[in-house]
């Protein structure tokens, strides 16, 4: 059974990780503000899996790192987020570099085929 | 520091003789990668800062590089056999890193070092300087900037402080000669070189990485939707891109 109480927590987690604002990722993943909000705040009771998808997508994540108990964030984001902390990337250069993540991703998604 | 230059000089000496390179000038650092199994992923990227990163998958030991394609391509090169460096001695340790120009610690600088020294070995720029330019004396002119930059395929910059490394002058400090990039871009022009001047970020993925997208493709194994996605471009040109590849092979 899906435990979207821990997820919501997750997503939050990430999302200010990455200081990206809701109204960003909200309108990046094709969501209200307010839908946005009620996936992290828990207060959801579905979630629609192709929002999780673009979540998960947007992130530089796979579902399954959103959906474990711990935050097993690949090496890569935990190196863009520490430097998005320090201040020494802009937004655009965050969405490049997860722009290529995602390409490296697709590598090893036509490699499997 | 002189350990980390010594370092990175002798490493990339070796690597062009492991790779047969001899002197010459490196006419397409992308593929010479490829050919290494590391993957080169070219991105526009706004912002100005970030030059490039590296990611090692440590369980099955691919190599991917990001080049932003908004810079010249001089610095294009450079930034990728800055990458390269980084994954010959540094990813063991650091799987990720991202290169951005504010971050400048000791194994940037040896990075720096092994991409000028394997752009532009020593050896490589006397002989041209000696026997292409004719030139026999220490200091150069902006005419042999200019076809130095040329024949090594660097950014102005790049150029000006690797012949000032070893051992050239100019006619003005190279504090001063690094920032006159409008000048040398105009003079590359009047030579029929192509200016530094960025043409606008293209994006560009490995062969392989098309060869792999489009064979799924054909084998339906993925959607035309997919393959767009997969390629970062508008359902209709890749539409388009089909159609061109089946009359190419009904042509054959």
């Amino acid at each position: 059974m899906l435990d979207l109480s821990k997820l919501g927590k997750k997503v939050r987690e990430i999302r200010e990780g990455l200081s990206f604002s809701q109204e960003f990722v909200a309108s990046e993943v094709g969501i209200t503000r307010q839908t946005l909000m009620a996936i992290e705040s828990s207060s959801k009771k579905k979630l629609d899996s192709f929002v999780l998808f673009k979540l998960a997508d947007l992130y530089g994540v796979s579902i399954s790192d959103l959906l474990k108990d711990e935050v097993q964030a690949s090496s890569f984001q935990d190196v863009v987020m520490h430097m998005r902390k320090s201040d020494l990337l802009s937004e655009s250069e965050i969405e490049g570099l997860l722009k290529f993540r995602k390409i490296c991703q697709n590598f090893d998604f036509l490699k499997k085929l | 520091m002189d350990t980390i230059f010594r370092q990175a000089e002798s490493l990339a000496e070796s690597m062009r003789k492991k790779l047969e390179l001899d002197n010459a000038p490196i006419k397409n650092i992308f593929s010479l990668l490829e050919n290494q199994g590391i993957m080169v992923i070219r991105l526009p990227i706004k912002g100005g800062s970030l030059s490039g990163a590296i990611f090692c998958n440590k369980d099955d030991k691919s190599a991917y590089i990001l080049i932003n394609s908004n810079h010249s391509i001089g610095r294009q090169n450079f930034t990728a056999a800055h990458e390269y460096c980084h994954y010959l001695i540094d990813t063991d340790e650091k799987p990720v890193i991202i290169d951005n120009n504010n971050h400048k610690s000791s194994i940037e600088k040896r990075a720096d070092c092994f991409a000028a020294n394997f752009l532009m070995p020593k050896d490589g720029v006397l002989n041209f300087i000696d026997n292409v330019l004719a030139k026999k004396i220490k200091r150069l002119e902006d005419d042999d900037i200019v076809r130095i930059r040329e024949e090594f395929a660097v950014s102005w910059r790049a150029v000006i402080y690797r012949l000032n490394n070893l051992g050239f002058t100019f006619d003005k400090s190279v504090e001063k000669k690094i920032k006159q990039t409008a000048h040398f871009n105009s003079l590359a022009l009047r030579f029929g070189f192509e200016s530094e001047l960025s043409k606008g970020g293209i994006i560009k993925f490995p062969s392989v990485y098309y060869n792999l997208a489009f064979s799924a493709y054909f084998d339906k194994k993925i959607s035309l939707e997919r393959l767009s996605e997969l390629l970062l471009q508008s359902y209709e040109d890749t539409k388009d891109q089909i159609a061109e590849i089946k009359n190419k092979v009904g042509d054959e």
